[in-house]
Order: structure tokens, then C-alpha cells, then sequence
């Protein structure tokens, strides 16, 4: 083992090291360090000092705690470094070396740490082993082994619990016996040996254990001789095969309870046992694409209006969804395979019904026809995107050549129907197809909605999210040929002009002999000259004048702070304070926040839990840092130009006088040039109004907030322009406000 | 530019979710390749670029490495360029003053290197301040060190100590050809945007013709993008992506609200901050904007209404008003190949006729399927916005006063394909035809002297030929040319002549109909020099462009259409002389020195470079062994120039003409010594090459839309890979490095008794070639042969007076020089 640990001990979150992914992984990186030096000492290892040369030693101790590396004491410490060129050097070392040797962290290049014992329990185990030779004391039991050892000391449950041996020995092939092997290869499960296996017999051949048992010890004995046994067994019998021919229904844990082979190649243990079958809709698809001649198109089709529906994307919604009467009878059967179907024209009602549930259920979305259409398109253009084994193609082929195809399905909601075996050509029972149908139509409409949006596959990512791209991009690459080409669109474009024109020409032609007539126009490519150095417009307006003019702006403006108040349950009341000047002051405040350190001790914006209301929803404050850059000690250009001469620097300290001029009289000719000039007023009554409306509303609040929430902004105002600028404050408090 | 500080925000805010690049498999992603090559190249690499001019080369590096990974998960990615400049991106770029005032200030500007810059003591500067300001800071600071360096420098190069560039995004129009070339190549698709390439990106995602967005944070301003991918970590094989819905959520703000704020801090479409927020900090500036609107309810655009000083309200109610509509009409590429106001809620009254159209072209197109598919899904998202929709569906009449004036769709595909470079384009549609500053500055007489011949030689010419096939408006437009050092001063470019241009040339054409001939001016040259009789062979007797004439007589492969222009670009460059009256075709003989080269067995690769160099001669702006005035310190040290008067006049005209040989290096990031002096004539070249890119454009273009060419012949990927993949003159000129190389070597060589392996060493270890370049000594003899068939050529020029006999004899002699440095290893 080997690395520089110079920078091991960084510190969760600091930026130190090179490997830094968050607290927790430092965090466990350092422990699984801290462990293995823990581990190593009493081994013998090499420390090679920044100087070059390596030490070997038994590490009796390291400092974990070092800021700087890890400081390292070696026992009989031998210089081992041969790359150093001065041979003197090293043995002068060499003698100079003590018993003991203490090495600073800051100096420790590398640490080579070899055959470290990280298991407990082979660890345990060898410092055990000579103890139990000593004592000859053939016991494994751990509370033995302690007294054993003799040592008297108290042993921990570590201690004893890891003192077994785990010894490693070599893998050997297994290879049959002389005597069996008369089994076959392939027969080397219960089930597929070839001969009988009586156990019984074996066990009392081999070790003269007799057998005592009897079945009936455990089950019912059957009273063959009963008058109405053949009845019974008849009855049995029936019932047996109604359950069996319902087939598993595509569960393969089903199936396999049944004793169903099935074809599990390709699946995993997972997909067999522990996974949630998701593959309802496929199969649904499946029977839908028998129903049709299947089409080619590999791509994967969602309908439009089941794109973009997260409730289908639970997988519990699914499994509990998932239904397919998915026939198993058939040994060789495979997911393709369908159930037996009704005659067709049955089936196209059951569709038409079963696509009127679903309208039904989504009616909100889109239109009947529209739904019937996607349905259509949907059917036609799913395919199961499993990969079929090329053996059981032939299969398939073979049944459903047999089968009629079908688009009924079972009702997942309910429990398994019988239904028809790909020998049975008859029709289905109505009984159950109608009750299928009725109750369905819900499930069902989920169950196909997931349709192709859920693939057995896990997906790496789901930056597409059910938008994943349905065109291979080998063809989009090739729209690129001839798309955005002016002349090769022009011609498509004209070609198809012209064959309407003959298609229509042609039909005329039968009546009337205009042939003569018809003088193909020559095509050609728009000259450039056509084109107008303006861009063609719809409306004979200037750009300017589709902005919004000031007073809209600021009337919406007012309607949009008004909500967010009362969103984030601010309180309008403190729009009741008369001293506008305040609001004005607090808003040139938060303008002037914009310093660098957002993070500022001045923390005590949170004790005025007002103070950003009064200026909230007030015009004047909207636009108040005309004046206030200049507020800035950084003296800012932009305040300084509004305000004046450019080179006259405005005093921070200017205002008590000003601000008053402000508050008291906002449409003073001062505060033109603070607010919205003479737009400012005309809001003031609107306000007014619906502070009313709000303010009664929030009695509460208005307690609270309304007349102090003024206070505290004033207050907080005067301190910032007296020369405290502490502007930050603002910052953040604003920002954990519109949070909350 | 995104939105200012936007993305640190974002990041600090925990709004920047994160997927693995397979979550992106087999789809295809359109990427904004500025914001893509601003993260590629962040300030740190290619600090000396501007130094040493040329392509970036690590940028080919990085996009390989990408590339690979794209194409390991099966992601097709759609590269899309920038294309003109809105209004508001033209002022904030300096284009209506030719960065005048920007160059101007460099010189004293103080740049605040980070944002450790105390609020409110610098005003905000634009990208292009701030890239004029490093570009000076860099080379005064190193003539600097060479004059404190001046008595213990003799023939180790110094190295700068100052990057050229610091903080600011290169400027990707400089390499867009190259890039170009270079999917072309790789079998990339790519497409230049003809305005702003993010909103190309949000039509063509809402068409369906890609799967995500990767781009600027700019991309939340669009109201149909719900995710897009801001940035790729190519190594951890993981992308971080920005849900629109989850930060605007976070931010408590509606999409409009958010408009308001991003137009007022600054972002592509509106790039300056906007008063109150212009005394902040750059880096906070968003946070702030956000916490004003938060807590006060401020709306930006009310302020900038309320603003009492009138002057500065007007400029910044326009700019904001300009911003806001540009993002609302923005004219993007569309499907049926013209370039339409992209209004993304189209199912509106309002716009409904342009959709109509759109639909009818499409009716066959299988992206037609997936627009409507996607419509579907869309549709329920855009109609709970409906308050928003009377002002989106109504376009304004005066759409050209914050884009640009219209042009026909027709040029701007032919900008898509990346066939013109577009700075004519802007010429047209804007009045005003730019001269920046060079990279090293321009403070050259001789520069500035062909920034005047230019005019005439070509612009006036390009002009022309651009505006006679279009709107009769443009051809009476005036069109001014505007140089940094003058901007008050403008020369006015004449686009009427009578005839026309076009009507002068048009009789020349090559017709080979050969269909695998792959074009150069070597090729070109080839044929033309084996010709008994030009004039019967490449004056047709009747013009082609009528729709009269037949296809088949019409120019059919890309062979024969870019010969015709090139024939025609010399004609025009009087390499030949036409008569039209006599339909003589005659070469001239500067132009018979060009039909020479074959035989003087010139390497078919070098025919660019002195056809080039041709131009520069002819236009004798300076001599090749003239010095700049004023004068520019040279790289070499005083001791050699002190020492070795002669060999030093020998090594500056070797500079010179290598600066047209591009060295064969692998990707790197260049750090080695600089030289102004060697820049300042790559620059002069440059210019000429640039010239010759957009007279060689003009002349094509004017033959495409008079309809000589069957332009139905080709797909997009044809015209790429056939036409704008060939195309001459489209490269950057080659950096200086190779002139360098030999421009130290040779002092070394000098300084240490004339031994060669000394003076190589020298040069693989400043250099640093061992990683560049694999074989240094190959390149040199390679270079060197270079050198020696730029001598037969001036021999050539000596022979019929066009070149001095002083210069050539200098040159034969540096020439010498050079043999005995690169041969003495035999010994």
C-alpha cells in the first residue's frame, strides 16, 4: 500500500485535497485510512523521509491527529534505500539509528505498508493458532479457546467471535465418481434425472436408516375405495384443468408454481423472482399488433396524449395494472404469444367500446375521434420490443396460424378468467367478455397508456423523460440533406403543384379534351431581387410600440408585488403607514446592497420583521436607486450624473433633510427624481384601496406590523444613512423573507 | 455572450442538474458551437494565439477527443455556427466604428484582471475592449523584457511572459472555415444559423430535428425549451443539464419576469447592463437583479422608462427594447430553405400565413411527422400562455431596425452551406464594411496603405457583384468602409458600374463537364496553361445564365463552377485581360507568370501561398526586404543585428515569404517565443488572402444566382463536400511559427560557429517540438525546398520588371545562406 498521505487529513468541505467529493465521503475515506494504520501497526513497514531514504521498522505507532502527514515511530529501524548514490551516507545512517526511531509526518514521503491484515478474523485467528497448539486443546468453542489461551484477560465478543478459522484452499472442478456416473450431464437436477431417486432406498442401503414415514401422517388419506371416489376425482380433475388453462397470465411466478416450463432464457434471477413485472403493456400491444399484419417500424410509439402523464410513471400503478391473458398452457410458450381470440368483427366492437372507456376517462384531454385515431396509430405501430429467439419464431408462426387474434384482454382488477387454449377454436364465453369489458376500461386505459414509455429496460437517465427521441438520428441526420435547402424545396414544392394540377386536369380531361391546354408552367428558382430589404410584418406598428407603456407597466407591477405579499404572507397593513419617506428610505437601503460579501455580521435586519414591508408595495420605492448609488462611499458614476455634475461627489450623509422632503411629500419636485416621475402618484389612491381590501383581511398582521413595521424601517433608514453602512444585511434578510 | 453571471448562479443555487452521456444515447444533439468552443478553449489554452496568428490547433485536438465520444454513445451531434449580428450585437461589437473607440482605449486601458475588481471603479467594458486592451498589454510588455533584456540576449530567444488573450471567448468567425473544413471532413452536419445560432437551435429542436440543446445559458430566455444541456464533461462522461420549469421556480419569477431581468443584466441579445445594475459587480450582477425584483417588485424595463436624464433612457429603453424583440422575431433557417421570423407559438392568427407556407412546402417531408407529433405535445404547454400571444403573433414593420435588413433567402443558404464567410453579407445589409485592427495592432503604414488599395482592388468589386443580383434598393444603398484609425473618415464603396461587373465577366467560363475533378488553383492553372488558345477555349460565345439556355450547356459540376469563378476573380485582378467586343482572352504578365508555374515544377500545395504573395507584390504597398514603418522591434537580439547586418536582412526575408508555409505540427497549445515583426507581415498577408476569400465569394455567388449552375444538382452535403470543401483562400493564412523556427535557428547558427545540430536543438527545445513535431528536421528541408521555388518564381517576376533585381538578388543570396545552415550536417 502506497500513497502520499501529506494531505490526507483534510477537513469535511475544505478544499485541501485533491479528491474531494462532500463531507460524508471525506469523512468515510478518513476512517477507512485511520482504520488501515490502526490495522498495520506491529507490521513491518517501509517509510521513505522526503530526503530520499527509505526505512524498514515494525510500526509501533502513528499520529492520526498530525495537521501534516503522519507522524510515524519504527522499531528496529533498518536504512533499506539503495537509490540514494552515497553508499557512506548510509551505513553512517545506519549505525546512527537507534532502537527506536521517530518520524516527523512533515518529513514522511511515502508509507509503504505490506501485508496488512484488514480481516479481524484471520487476524484474530493467527494470534490463536499458537495458543491452541500450546494447549493441545482441540475445541473450536470460543468461551474454551478463551480459557484456553490461559492469558486470563478479558476477551471482548470480537475478540472471541472472530477466533475461526478461514483458510482458503484450492478450487478443484468437481468430476463425477467412479461410481455415478451413470448420471447424465444434463440431468443433474431432481426433476430432469432420468431415472427414479428413491432416497429411502439409498439411505438404507448405504447407512441401514430405515424409513418411518407416512404420508398420512401429514395429509388426508384419499378413500379410493369410496362410492363416489370417480365422481370426486372427476370433479377434482375439472377443477384442476379450469385453473390450469387459465394459464399464468404471463406471471412467471405463476407459471412456474404450475410447473409451466417457460422459455426464461434472457431473464434474469431478478426479472424471475424479485422484479416487478412491467411488462403488461407490452403484451396488451402484442395482441393488438396480432390483431394486424405487424408492421416494421421498430421505433416505439406513445400516444400523444399519454406523454408527459408522471401517475403512469408508479410502478406500482403498473404491476397493479399489469394484465395480459397471456396463454402458458403450451410448454414451449413465449411472451409473444397470444390468447385466443373471437371472430374478428367482435373484436373490432370490443375495441371500439373499450376505446370509448378510455375516451371516457380522458375526455378532458382530447376529442373521441381524436382518441379513436391515436389508438389506431398506436396499434399499428406497436410492436413488443422484445427480442424474440430466433427458435421460437417458427413457433409462433405455427400458433398463430391456428389462433385467431384478439383484442380482448383480461381485467387486471380481477382475478384470473379462464381463458381459451391455443387449441380451442371456439368463441370465447360472452359472460366474461362483457363483464371484461365493463369493468375495465379504467385499468385498461393505464395499462396501455405506459405503454412503450416504460421499457423493461432501466434506462440510465431520464433526461428525455417521455420525450426520449423516436427517430433514430441516423434519420435526422439525413433531413439535413435535404431540408433547409431552398432550391430542393422549391422543386418538391412545385412537383407536387404540378401533379394536383394534372390529377385534376386528368379528371377533366375525361370530359372535355383540354389537353391542349394544359401549358406546364417551366419551374423555376425565385429570383433573389424578389426580396424586400424589410422583413415582412403583420401589423403596420413599430416594434416600440408593442412594449407596454409605463402606466400599464407599473400597474401590473403593483398587481404582481401585491400578490407575492400576500403569497408570501406579507403584511399589506404596513402599506397604512403614512410615511412614505420611510419605505423610500428602506428601499434606496436595499439598492445600496449590493456589495460584494453577501454574508455580513450585521445581522440585525432579522430583529425588524417589518422592515421590508413598508416599501414593498409602494411605487416611489420601485425605482429609488436613482438616488441612492450615490449613497455609495465608492462614489458611483451613475448617481452622480443624476444628481449633478458628475465630479461633484454627493455627501452619504445628506439624508435627514432630503429624506423628509421625500416621505412628507412625495410629489414634491425633489422626489421627481426619485420615484417614477409624476407616475408615482396616481398609484397612490389604487393602493389605498386594496390595502384596504387586504389590510382588513390580515387584522392580525396589521397589529403586528402596521405601525411598528414603519418604525423600524425608519429607524433602520436613519442608521444606514448616518454613516453605518451596513447594507448586507438587507441582502439577506430580503432574500430568507421571499422564501419563507 | 449568455446571460451575465447567470451561470455561476445557477451552479451556487444547485440548479445545474447532471446525467451520464449515455442518457443521451442514440439521439441527436444540436450544438451552439460558440458556446461549445468557449468551454473547449477557456482562457488558459492558447494564450500566445494571437501572438503567432493561425488556427487554434488544440481546438482540432479537443474536438476529436468529443467526437469519439459522440460517436461511442451513438449521438449525432448538429453543429450550428452564428451567423449575422443583431443591432444590439453590432453596437456592443464595435462594427458601426470598426472597434475605433475600443482601439483607442486599449492603449490605456487598465484591465482588471478577475472579478477582484472593487464595485463601481471600472465601467463595464465589452469583449472587444477588453481583447484590444490584452492584445496591447501583451506586446508592450514584451518589448518591455526585450529592452530589459537587451544586453544579456544574444541568441536565446525570449519568451513573453504576458497571454494575449486573458478572459475573453476567441473569436470564432476567424476559424469558422477551418471548422467547417474539418466536418466536412469528419462527416459532421453543421449549419450556419443566419442570425443568432441558439434560436436556430430552439426551431430546430420544436421541429423536431434534434433531441436536446446544448447551449448558452441564453437558452432560458426561449419559452419552448424546458431542458437543455449547458455543458459536457467529456471525461467524466457526464453533462450538466438546466430545467427551465425548476428555475423559475426557484427564482419565484415568471418567464416574462426572467426576460426582464436577463435583458437588464445583459446577454446575447442585449449585451450591456443596464442601469441600476451597472454599478455592481459582474460576477453578482444577476443575483442582484433577481433580489431587486424580488423585493421591490422592480420591473427593468419601468426603470429604464423612468429614467429622468432623457439621453441616457432613450439609449437604454432602446437597447432593452431591442433585445426583447429581437428574441421575439428572430429570423432563423427554416425547413423550406428560407429564412423567416421565427415566432415560436406559430399556431397564432397572427402568423399564420408564413406557417401556412411552411406546411404546404413540407407536406412530403418526413419531418413534417415529427412536427406534428411534436406539435401535439406541445400545444398544451403554449396555451396556458396566452396572455403573451397578441404581442408574439404581431409582427412589427420595422423588424430591419433591431435585426438587420433582409436579404434573400437565397444568400443566406448559401451562408448555411459555410460557402461565404457573411462579412459582405453585413456589408450590405448594414452600410457598413468594418477594418478592425489586426492582430498585431495595424499600426503599419504599409497595412493601412492596402487597407486603401482594397477598396478599389476589391471591395468595390464585391460589392457590386453581391448587389446587382438583389433588391434594387441595395444597389443604390451606401455602403461605407470604415477603419479603426479613422473612423470619422469613411470611404464610401461605389456599388453601381456600368455595366455591371458581372456583365464583364460573364462570357468567361470553364466547361471541362469532367465530374471527379476536384478543384485547385493548381488544377486550374494546369489547364489553363495547357491550352493553346485561351480565348477560344474559356470565352463562351453566348452568356449561360438565361433560363433559355439548356442545362446541358450550363455549368454542371463543381469543377467547372469554381474555375469559371477563379478565372474570372484573376481576370478581375487583371492577371488576364478580356476584350469583350473582340472576346479575347489574353493573359497579362503578371498573369503569364502565373500560367509558368507548371513549368518550373512547382509543388501543386504552394500554389495558393504565391498566388498570394503575387498579390501582395502587385500591390507594392512594401517591398520584400522594406522594413515596417514605423519601425517594430525585431526578435533578433542587437548583438546579431550588430554583428551580422547582412545575415539579419537574409533572415527577414526568409520570415517573410515562410509565412505562408505552414508547419506540419500535431495539436498544441502554443507556448514559445514570439515576433512581432514576422506578425506584422502575416497580417499584411492575411489581409490580401481575406480580400481574396470575399472578391473570390462575390464572383461565385453572382454566377449562382444568375443561374449558370444547376443548383438542383446538388443535396446540402454535396454543395459542402463539392463546392465550400474546395473552395480556395476559405483557410486561415498560416501562423508564424515555421518562420520563427527557422528565424532562430538561423541566429543560433550564427552566434554558435555555424553548427547545425546545436542551432536544431535550440529550436526543438524553445519550441518545444518534441510533442508538435515529430520530425523537425523533415519540416525544415521541407520548408526550404518551399523557399526555393518562391526564388524561381521571383526570377520569373525579375524577368518581365515586376520584381526588383536589388530584392532578388538579396534573396538569392539569404537563400544560400540557408543551404549552408541546413546542408552542413553532411560534414
Amino acid at each position: 500500500m502506497k500513497g502520499n498521505f501529506n494531505n490526507k487529513k483534510s477537513e469535511p468541505g475544505g478544499k485541501s485535497t485533491g479528491f474531494f467529493e462532500n463531507g460524508e465521503t471525506t469523512k468515510n475515506f478518513n476512517n477507512r485510512f485511520d482504520y488501515l494504520m490502526t490495522n498495520s501497526v506491529g507490521s513491518n513497514v517501509f517509510v521513505t523521509v522526503s530526503s530520499g531514504i527509505t526505512y524498514e521498522g515494525l510500526l509501533v505507532s502513528c499520529n492520526l491527529e498530525s495537521q501534516d502527514g503522519v507522524d510515524v515511530v519504527l522499531k528496529f529501524p533498518k536504512v533499506v534505500n539503495s537509490s540514494s548514490k552515497v553508499d557512506g551516507d548510509i551505513e553512517k545512517l545506519s549505525n546512527a539509528l537507534g532502537s527506536t526511531l521517530i518520524i516527523n509526518g512533515s518529513d514522511v514521503a511515502e508509507l509503504e505498508l505490506k501485508d496488512i491484515d484488514l480481516s479481524l478474523e484471520e487476524k484474530s485467528e493467527h494470534s490463536q493458532t499458537p495458543s491452541t497448539d500450546g494447549n493441545k486443546a482441540k475445541t473450536t468453542s470460543p468461551t474454551a479457546s478463551v480459557l484456553a489461551a490461559g492469558s486470563g484477560e478479558f476477551k471482548t465478543d470480537v475478540d472471541i467471535s472472530s477466533r475461526k478459522e478461514f483458510k482458503q484452499r484450492e478450487l478443484e472442478r468437481w468430476t463425477p465418481d467412479e461410481g455415478s456416473a451413470h448420471f447424465a450431464h444434463n440431468a443433474q437436477t431432481l426433476e430432469e434425472a432420468s431415472s427414479t431417486w428413491d432416497q429411502f432406498a439409498v439411505n438404507e442401503a448405504k447407512f441401514g436408516v430405515t424409513n418411518t414415514f407416512d404420508e398420512h401422517f401429514y395429509t388426508t388419506k384419499i378413500n379410493k375405495n369410496d362410492p363416489q371416489y370417480r365422481q370426486r376425482l372427476k370433479e377434482a380433475e375439472r377443477i384442476a384443468k379450469e385453473i390450469e388453462s387459465q394459464g399464468a397470465q404471463g406471471n412467471i411466478h405463476l407459471a412456474e408454481d404450475r410447473g409451466i416450463i417457460i422459455d426464461d432464457s434472457g431473464m434474469d434471477e431478478e426479472d424471475l423472482y424479485s422484479g416487478v413485472d412491467r411488462r403488461g403493456d407490452e403484451l396488451l400491444a402484442s395482441l393488438k399488433s396480432n390483431a394486424k399484419p405487424i408492421t416494421s417500424k421498430v421505433n416505439k410509439y406513445v400516444p400523444p396524449t399519454l406523454r408527459n402523464q408522471p401517475h403512469h410513471m408508479d410502478p406500482a400503478i403498473i404491476s397493479s395494472t399489469t394484465s395480459t391473458s397471456k396463454q402458458m398452457g403450451n410448454t414451449s410458450n413465449d411472451v409473444k404469444e397470444t390468447v385466443v381470440l373471437p371472430p374478428t368483427n367482435q373484436e373490432k366492437v370490443a375495441k371500439k367500446e373499450k376505446s370509448k372507456h378510455r375516451e371516457g376517462s380522458k375526455s378532458k384531454i382530447s376529442s373521441k375521434e381524436a382518441q379513436i385515431e391515436e389508438l389506431k396509430k398506436f396499434s399499428e405501430k406497436f410492436k413488443v420490443p422484445y427480442d424474440v429467439p430466433t427458435d421460437m419464431k417458427d413457433i409462433f408462426k405455427k400458433q398463430a396460424s391456428v389462433t385467431t387474434p384478439s383484442g380482448l384482454k383480461t381485467d387486471p382488477s380481477l382475478p384470473p378468467k379462464p381463458s381459451m387454449s391455443t387449441k380451442a377454436n371456439t368463441p370465447p364465453v360472452s359472460k366474461s367478455d362483457s363483464k371484461r369489458n365493463v369493468g375495465s376500461s379504467t385499468h385498461e386505459n393505464q395499462s396501455g397508456a405506459k405503454g412503450a414509455t416504460h421499457s423493461r429496460k432501466r434506462t440510465p437517465g431520464s433526461f428525455f423523460g417521455s420525450k426520449k427521441p423516436t427517430v433514430s438520428s441516423a434519420i435526422k441526420k439525413d433531413l439535413f440533406r435535404r431540408s433547409f435547402n431552398m432550391f430542393i424545396k422549391a422543386k418538391e414544392n412545385y412537383d407536387e403543384k404540378m401533379k394536383e394540377k394534372e390529377e385534376q386536369e386528368s379528371t377533366v380531361d375525361t370530359t372535355k379534351k383540354t389537353k391542349e391546354d394544359k401549358v406546364m408552367e417551366p419551374f423555376f428558382i425565385e429570383k433573389p431581387y424578389f426580396t424586400a430589404p424589410t422583413w415582412p410584418n403583420t401589423i403596420e406598428k413599430s416594434y416600440k410600440d408593442l412594449f407596454p407603456d409605463q402606466k400599464t407597466l407599473m400597474q401590473k407591477a403593483q398587481v404582481k408585488m401585491q400578490q407575492r405579499a400576500q403569497m408570501n404572507q406579507m403584511p399589506m397593513a404596513s402599506n397604512m403607514n403614512p410615511h412614505l419617506g420611510v419605505g423610500m428610505g428602506a428601499g434606496m437601503m436595499r439598492f445600496q446592497m449590493g456589495g460584494p460579501a453577501p454574508t455580513s455580521p450585521m445581522m440585525n435586519a432579522a430583529g425588524f420583521p417589518g422592515m421590508y414591508m413598508p416599501f414593498q408595495p409602494q411605487p416611489p420605492m420601485f425605482y429609488p436607486p436613482m438616488g441612492a448609488p450615490m449613497m455609495l462611499p465608492t462614489g458611483d458614476m451613475e448617481g452622480a450624473e443624476l444628481n449633478g455634475p458628475p465630479s461633484q461627489p454627493v455627501s452619504p450623509r445628506i439624508p435627514p433633510a432630503y429624506m423628509a422632503a421625500a416621505g412628507g411629500a412625495p410629489q414634491t419636485s425633489p422626489m421627481g427624481a426619485f420615484g417614477y416621475p409624476g407616475a408615482a402618484m396616481p398609484f397612490q389612491p389604487m393602493m389605498g384601496a386594496s390595502n384596504g381590501v387586504v389590510g382588513g383581511g390580515m387584522p392580525r398582521q396589521y397589529n403586528q406590523h402596521g405601525g411598528n413595521g414603519g418604525h423600524h424601517g425608519r429607524h433602520n433608514n436613519y442608521n444606514s444613512h448616518g454613516g453605518n453602512h451596513h447594507h448586507n444585511p438587507h441582502h439577506n434578510n430580503n432574500r430568507t423573507n421571499n422564501n419563507n | 455572450m449568455p446571460i451575465k453571471s447567470l451561470e455561476t448562479y445557477l451552479f451556487e443555487r444547485g440548479l445545474v442538474g447532471a446525467y451520464p452521456i449515455e442518457s443521451l444515447k442514440n439521439s441527436t444533439l444540436g450544438i451552439d458551437i460558440n458556446h461549445y468552443v468557449s468551454r473547449l478553449l477557456s482562457y488558459k489554452k492558447e494564450q500566445f494565439l494571437d501572438a503567432i496568428g493561425g488556427f487554434p490547433t488544440s481546438l482540432k485536438m479537443y474536438l476529436e477527443s468529443d467526437l469519439k465520444i459522440f460517436k461511442e454513445y451513438k449521438i449525432t451531434p448538429i453543429f450550428i455556427f452564428n451567423g449575422s449580428m443583431t443591432y444590439n450585437q453590432l453596437e456592443s461589437n464595435g462594427y458601426f466604428n470598426a472597434s475605433a473607440a475600443e482601439a483607442s482605449a486599449s492603449s490605456n486601458l487598465e484591465i482588471s484582471l478577475g472579478s477582484g475588481s472593487p464595485p463601481g471603479s471600472s465601467t463595464p467594458k465589452t469583449s472587444k475592449e477588453l481583447l484590444l486592451a490584452q492584445r496591447h498589454r501583451g506586446w508592450t510588455q514584451w518589448s518591455n523584457l526585450m529592452t530589459s533584456n537587451q544586453s544579456s540576449y544574444i541568441d536565446q530567444p525570449i519568451q513573453p511572459q504576458e497571454p494575449f488573450r486573458y478572459n475573453s471567448v476567441i473569436e470564432l468567425k476567424r476559424y469558422q472555415s477551418d471548422l467547417i473544413n474539418y466536418f466536412i471532413d469528419h462527416d459532421i452536419v453543421y449549419q450556419v444559423a443566419p442570425y443568432c445560432s441558439w434560436i436556430q437551435l430552439a426551431y430546430l429542436y420544436d421541429n423536431g430535428y434534434i433531441d436536446a440543446i446544448y447551449g448558452p445559458t441564453d437558452c432560458l430566455l426561449l419559452k419552448n425549451i424546458e431542458k437543455f444541456i449547458l455543458g459536457m464533461e467529456f471525461p467524466n462522461k457526464d453533462f450538466r443539464f438546466i430545467d427551465k420549469t425548476k428555475v423559475l421556480k426557484d427564482f419565484q419569477c415568471t418567464h416574462e419576469d426572467f426576460i426582464d431581468i436577463a435583458m437588464a443584466v445583459g446577454n446575447d441579445l442585449q449585451s450591456s447592463t443596464l442601469p441600476p445594475l451597472q454599478i455592481y459587480p459582474n460576477s453578482k450582477i444577476f443575483d442582484i437583479a433577481l433580489e431587486m425584483f424580488l423585493s421591490t417588485g422592480t420591473n427593468f424595463y419601468a426603470y429604464q422608462l423612468s429614467n429622468p436624464i432623457k439621453e441616457e433612457s432613450d439609449k437604454y429603453r432602446q437597447r432593452y427594447e431591442k433585445g426583447v424583440s429581437s428574441l421575439k422575431f428572430m429570423p432563423v433557417l427554416k425547413t423550406n430553405g428560407k429564412v423567416e421570423l421565427y415566432t415560436y407559438d406559430g399556431d397564432n392568427s397572427g402568423t399564420s400565413s408564413i406557417n401556412d407556407n411552411d406546411n404546404n412546402n413540407n407536406d412530403n417531408d418526413s419531418a413534417t411527422n415529427i412536427k406534428h407529433k411534436k406539435d401535439t405535445v406541445s400545444t398544451s404547454p403554449s396555451s396556458s400562455s396566452s396572455s403573451t400571444h397578441e404581442i408574439q403573433s404581431d409582427i412589427p414593420n420595422d423588424v430591419h431596425d433591431f435585426i438587420a435588413q433582409q436579404l434573400p433567402s437565397e444568400y443566406y443558404f448559401y451562408r448555411s452551406l459555410g460557402l461565404v464567410t457573411g462579412k459582405l453579407f453585413d456589408a450590405i445589409s448594414t452600410g457598413i464594411y468594418p477594418e478592425e485592427p489586426p492582430l498585431d495592432g495595424g499600426s503599419s503604414d504599409s497595412y493601412r496603405e492596402l487597407l486603401k488599395l482594397s477598396v478599389d482592388m476589391f471591395k468595390n468589386k464585391d460589392i457590386n457583384l453581391l448587389t446587382q443580383p438583389i433588391n434594387r434598393y441595395f444597389q443604390m444603398k451606401q455602403i461605407k468602409q470604415i477603419k479603426w484609425f479613422s473612423p470619422n473618415y469613411p470611404t464610401s464603396l461605389i456599388n453601381r458600374t456600368s455595366p455591371s461587373l458581372f456583365e464583364k465577366i460573364n462570357r468567361i467560363i470553364v466547361k471541362t463537364q469532367d465530374k471527379e475533378k476536384q478543384f485547385s488553383i493548381a488544377e486550374l492553372i494546369k489547364l489553363l496553361s495547357e491550352s493553346s488558345d485561351i480565348s477560344a477555349d474559356f470565352v463562351s460565345e453566348e452568356v449561360i445564365f438565361p433560363n433559355s439556355v439548356p442545362m446541358e450547356k450550363k455549368l454542371s459540376t463543381s469543377f467547372d463552377l469554381l474555375s469559371t469563378s477563379m478565372l474570372r476573380v484573376l481576370t478581375q485582378l487583371e492577371f488576364f485581360d478580356f476584350n469583350i467586343p473582340t472576346k479575347s482572352l489574353k493573359p497579362t504578365k503578371l498573369g503569364s507568370v502565373l500560367l509558368n508555374l507548371p513549368k518550373l515544377s512547382i509543388d501543386d500545395k504552394h500554389y495558393d501561398s504565391i498566388l498570394l504573395l503575387l498579390i501582395f507584390l502587385k500591390t507594392k504597398v512594401m517591398s520584400l526586404s522594406e522594413d515596417v514603418k514605423p519601425s517594430v522591434r525585431s526578435a533578433l537580439s542587437d548583438v546579431t543585428l550588430r554583428t551580422y547586418p547582412q545575415e539579419s536582412q537574409y533572415i527577414l526575408l526568409i520570415t517573410r515569404i515562410l509565412t505562408l508555409f505552414q508547419i506540419n505540427q500535431r495539436p498544441t497549445n502554443y507556448h514559445g517565443p514570439i515576433d512581432k515583426k514576422t506578425l506584422i507581415f502575416r497580417e499584411h498577408l492575411d489581409f490580401i488572402r481575406e480580400n481574396m476569400n470575399e472578391i473570390y465569394e462575390a464572383t461565385l455567388i453572382s454566377s449562382l444566382t444568375a443561374n449558370e449552375f444547376d443548383r438542383l444538382s446538388l443535396d446540402n452535403f454535396e454543395w459542402q463536400s463539392k463546392v465550400v470543401r474546395n473552395m480556395p483562400f476559405k483557410l486561415a493564412t498560416p501562423n508564424t511559427i515555421m518562420a520563427m523556427m527557422w528565424e532562430f535557428f538561423l541566429q543560433k547558427y550564427l552566434h554558435n560557429g555555424n553548427v547545425k545540430t546545436d542551432a536544431l536543438a535550440l529550436v526543438a527545445t524553445e519550441f518545444g517540438t518534441y510533442k508538435s513535431v515529430p520530425n523537425l528536421n523533415e519540416q525544415f528541408e521541407h520548408s526550404y525546398e518551399y523557399l526555393m521555388q518562391i526564388l524561381k518564381v521571383l526570377k520569373e517576376l525579375n524577368a518581365i520588371g515586376l520584381f526588383d533585381r536589388k530584392d532578388l538578388k538579396i534573396v538569392e543570396e539569404a537563400l544560400e545562406f540557408c543551404s549552408n545552415a541546413i546542408k552542413e550536417q553532411e560534414n
